[in-house]
């Protein structure tokens, strides 16, 4: 193993942060997962798998948007991204951190979710399917990681918390996550399909043979979303100024 | 002087929206020496650091590094050791964690052992960034900026706030590197750090580089006492006495900086016998350049 | 390096969780027998018969069936199995779903709820996974006129402006995701209590605008003549029973002429004559166990003044008669959602009236399972032939009133 790769010792770095601080940890992983345990489990019983993927997606969105735009925001606040970007640290090396910390949040979330709905949801699923559904909505964080990004390089750290959950929330409500978007009144469920968030869901959806997706179109607004933040990301570093 | 350049400004200007932070700087930094960069706050000391690392865009002028690198370049970057003032750290990880990571960004980086011995940190190697002193962070984070074995040192402000066996440590360390033909760059609030450890001193001040030259001829223009006193000799008497910098008449009493405290009160003593409430005072170095900027630039507001 | 030890640790933990996780239920894929049951098809008994589902849909179904090797084999012997049972009008809202199926009720016909649901109650129905709410069709909005029949209820309804409009309204239904067209025809005469209603020219208008879009038009019509006119208006049956005065020759050849059916909605029309619930339907220990205290409060419930009408509930009953032996199809249905019924055991109720008046057994399970399914055009529901939705209703001995779902 070669720990002298700055990629693996700043995923190193990420995950003891991780465990180091389980005052973010814990409610970042439990949020969703109670959630889901609230709505998909408890309240709409027979709705477990079609809320699975749902929450599912809000869950693993809250984790790559936290991830990311929060500590990000902090970190520029603490002068730790100043030190690393004046230092050889490759930027690459240094988002494959938090990636990884991303990442790594939305399958434990996927996964807990899972157990939790076959244990208590009588969800069932081929294993094909299970790991489809990790897999899409795993990898689905990714757009929401650049977004993020993007936010925690823009917003003041202060603000970065309370802006994050004034965009997570409603585009969780608005993209069909909570309530299935098939409920809303026609002009929100158009609303909806403008949305990412209802894109990846439609992707697990699909997975599950809950529902059949249109999976060029879904790609097509996840990939144009994930790129446009992409941008928004290089222009906010290029933005960044000394006393950031 | 046949040194090689590790940096080489020229007509540098830089602005924060409207406000400018430096205004037409030329500064050429020889390698193998240590240059202390003095000014007061707000003189774009750590603006030109900033540039120099190239974590800000350069805006008007240029930079070379290392005779032809632009600054932000990896490059460059692996040459330079860096300790910023403003700098933090992911602080749940322990000083051996920190050491281990930053090794990883350098093609040949130093021992991360023999480091913690030198800046007596052994004891400390698992303890976390957070659970440190003062003293001990600015160790730890002068051995970050150590650990790449750079050719090119910038030290923000290494000893502010620190106890004098903290400073004497650090003191030490940056002596070694200088031994070892390690160039440095040093921002620092002390005129003693500065005569001790530098080679050349560049005084910074509005932008501009207001002086240069060795640390003595430095000395000899920057006051090191602030004495107060009611007297009855008048201003332009007083600005005659030896060693006198400047002369300040306040309501109450009235105030002289002078390079050497202990000539000019002599001669004061001499001259008036109906001195009262002399108080002398070491001059820190914002008001030593109060000192020195205020015939530079009359309309310099006193503080 | 403990740390990577331990993320790969994680890593390991989270993907065994994955390939742990419980794949479908085994039945599900393979085949399942019910052997040695009296099965009800839809359509008829088939004695000592075996049925094979898989999927969620029957794959064969007949006495004498060979059982494969790898089936799992259920002895249901002695037992009688239905096709789920379809209620031909209900008003579905609040737990309406799951109080039907506790009582083998798997399909309803909504005559009149919000569509705000309607796509996912249509991708539910769609679904073969088992489920704990029983399937919905629906009407959504009705048409009726300002301060109609159908406005009392305190939910918005879109009043159609004009013939002209017509379609407009009935594409708007449509989109909305209604499965059939509801027209109100309601002047209170029957009731005693005179109420505005849509004019003979915005029916035909209605009526030919859901034609036009190849669905059902359906009418709420009381009083006799209000019937022969929705018929006139070519609609496609009546959702209730009139029972203002007794059926006549001439509405009795109009209807066969015209091909309608008719939904009698006994249930109701007992509350409305004041008419208690017999007592077997809440009394039953085997029933009163699968009715919850909301449903029980809202079976004794009557409605207010009905007392007075009570002299007509002979008609009632000599209705149903005459119409089911002249062979008008009569679809079961219960109008579960107002005072005196109840989601499920409502739809046994009019099953048992239907009998009293005539019917025999088989022809009243016939027209609460392959009747309506035939008349709404629906596959696979109501029968339990190959091919058949796997919706079944076992119950012990004589089918009438106790039903155990599966």
């Amino acid at each position: 193993m070669n720990a002298a790769n700055p990629s693996i010792q700043l995923v190193r770095a990420q995950w003891l942060n991780l465990l180091r601080t389980p005052a973010y940890t814990l409610p970042t992983l439990l949020f969703p997962v109670m959630f889901y345990v609230f709505f998909g489990l408890v309240m709409l019983r027979g709705q477990s798998l079609w809320l699975l993927c749902t929450f599912g997606t809000f869950g693993v969105m809250g984790a790559a948007l936290f991830s990311f735009g929060v500590s990000i925001a902090t970190e520029r606040a603490q002068g730790w991204l100043l030190l690393l970007r004046a230092s050889p640290a490759p930027v690459s090396a240094v988002i494959a951190g938090k990636a990884f910390g991303a990442l790594l949040f939305a399958i434990v979330i996927v996964v807990m979710m899972s157990a939790l709905a076959a244990a208590f949801g009588n969800v069932r699923l081929e294993t094909a399917q299970w790991l489809s559904l990790a897999g899409i909505l795993t990898l689905g964080a990714l757009p929401f990681c650049l977004m993020g990004l993007a936010l925690g390089l823009w917003l003041s750290p202060n603000a970065a918390p309370a802006v994050l959950n004034l965009v997570y929330l409603p585009l969780g409500f608005l993209s069909g996550l909570w309530i299935p978007s098939t409920v809303f009144p026609g002009w929100l469920q158009s609303v909806a399909e403008w949305l990412p968030p209802y894109h990846l869901a439609a992707l697990a959806l699909d997975v599950t043979g809950t529902k059949a997706a249109d999976w060029a179109h879904s790609l097509t607004v996840l990939g144009l979303f994930g790129l446009s933040f992409a941008v928004m990301t290089a222009l906010g570093w290029r933005r960044l100024s000394g006393v950031s | 002087m046949d040194k090689p350049l590790v940096a080489d400004c020229s007509a540098l200007h830089y602005h924060y929206g409207s406000t400018p932070a430096l205004a037409g700087i030329d500064l050429a930094l020889y390698g193998g020496r240590v240059t202390a960069l003095l000014g007061p706050n707000g003189a774009g000391k750590t603006t030109l650091i900033h540039l120099l690392l190239g974590v800000l865009p350069v805006q008007q002028g240029r930079i070379e590094l290392f005779g032809s690198l632009r600054p932000g370049r990896k490059a460059a970057q692996q040459r330079i050791g860096v300790m910023l003032q403003a700098s933090g750290v992911q602080d749940n990880l322990t000083v051996a964690e920190l050491l281990a990571l930053f090794a990883s960004f350098y093609p040949e980086p130093d021992s991360q052992i023999g480091l913690l011995d030198e800046l007596e940190l052994v004891d400390l190697a698992d303890r976390r960034f957070d659970r440190l002193s003062g003293g001990q962070k600015q160790r730890v984070l002068f051995a970050l900026a150590v650990i790449g074995r750079p050719d090119w040192l910038i030290l923000d402000e290494p000893t502010t706030g620190l106890d004098p066996g903290a400073r004497r440590i650090l003191w030490r360390a940056i002596e070694a590197r200088r031994a070892a033909g390690v160039s440095i760059l040093l921002c620092t609030h002390f005129m003693d750090e500065a005569q001790k450890l530098a080679d050349h001193v560049v005084v910074l001040d509005h932008g501009r580089i207001l002086e240069q030259g060795s640390p003595d001829a430095i000395r000899r223009r920057v006051p090191s006492d602030r004495i107060r006193l009611r007297t009855s000799l008048p201003a332009v008497k007083l600005e005659t006495l030896p060693a006198v910098q400047s002369v300040r008449v306040g309501e109450d009493r009235t105030e002289i900086l002078s390079r050497c405290g202990i000539e000019t009160v002599r001669a004061l003593l001499a001259a008036d016998d109906s001195i009262e409430d002399l108080e002398v005072a070491g001059a820190d170095l914002e008001t030593a350049f109060l000192a020195l900027t205020d015939s530079a630039q009359p309309e310099q507001e006193a503080a | 390096m403990k740390s990577l030890s331990g993320i790969i640790l994680v890593l390991v933990a989270v993907i065994a969780t994955l390939l742990l996780l419980p794949g479908p239920i085994e039945g599900n894929r393979g085949v399942t027998a019910v052997i040695g049951v009296r099965l009800f098809d839809g359509e008829r008994i088939i004695q000592n018969a075996t049925l094979l589902i898989a999927d969620g849909l029957v794959i064969d179904a007949d006495s004498e069936l060979a059982v494969p090797e790898d089936a799992e084999v259920v002895d249901a012997s002695g037992k009688t199995v239905l096709p789920g049972l379809i209620d031909a009008h209900v008003h579905a809202y609040g737990n309406a779903r799951r109080d039907a199926l506790r009582m083998g009720v798997t399909t309803m016909f909504d005559m009149f709820r919000s569509p705000a649901d309607q796509s996912l109650v249509i991708q539910q129905r769609e679904s073969l996974q088992p489920t704990e709410q029983s399937d919905l069709f629906s009407a959504g909005y009705l048409a009726t006129v300002e301060g109609g029949h159908g406005t009392q209820y305190g939910l918005p309804v879109p009043i159609p402006e004009s013939p002209e409009t017509a379609d407009e309204w009935v594409n708007q239904r449509l989109e909305e995701g209604s499965d059939y067209i509801k027209i109100i025809i309601e002047d209170g005469s029957g009731w005693s209590q005179p109420l505005p209603t849509l004019g003979r020219e915005m029916i035909v208008a209605l009526v030919d605008a859901a034609h036009a879009q190849g669905v059902l038009a359906v009418a709420h019509a009381s009083t006799q003549s209000s019937a022969r006119m929705a018929i006139e208006a070519g609609v496609d049956g009546l959702v209730h029973l009139f029972a203002d005065e007794p059926v006549d020759d001439a509405f009795i050849e109009q209807a066969l002429e015209a091909g309608i059916w008719i939904v009698p909605t006994t249930p109701v029309l007992a509350a409305v004559h004041g008419r208690p619930v017999p007592d077997w339907l809440v009394g039953n220990p085997d029933t009163a166990r699968r009715i919850s205290k909301q449903q029980r409060s809202m079976l004794l419930l009557g409605f207010p003044g009905s007392g007075m009408r009570e002299a007509r509930w002979p008609i009632v009953f000599e209705n149903v008669r005459r119409l089911h032996e002249a062979g008008v199809p009569l679809l079961a249905g219960s109008d579960a959602g107002n005072p005196g019924t109840a989601h499920g055991p409502s739809l046994h109720h009019e099953l048992a009236l239907l009998v009293e008046a005539g019917m025999t057994p088989i022809e009243a399970l016939r027209s609460a399972t392959s009747l309506p399914a035939e008349k709404f055009g629906l596959e696979g529901r109501g029968c339990l032939e190959p091919g058949c939705r796997a919706d079944l209703v076992v119950i012990d001995g004589n089918p009438t009133a106790t039903a155990e779902s599966v």
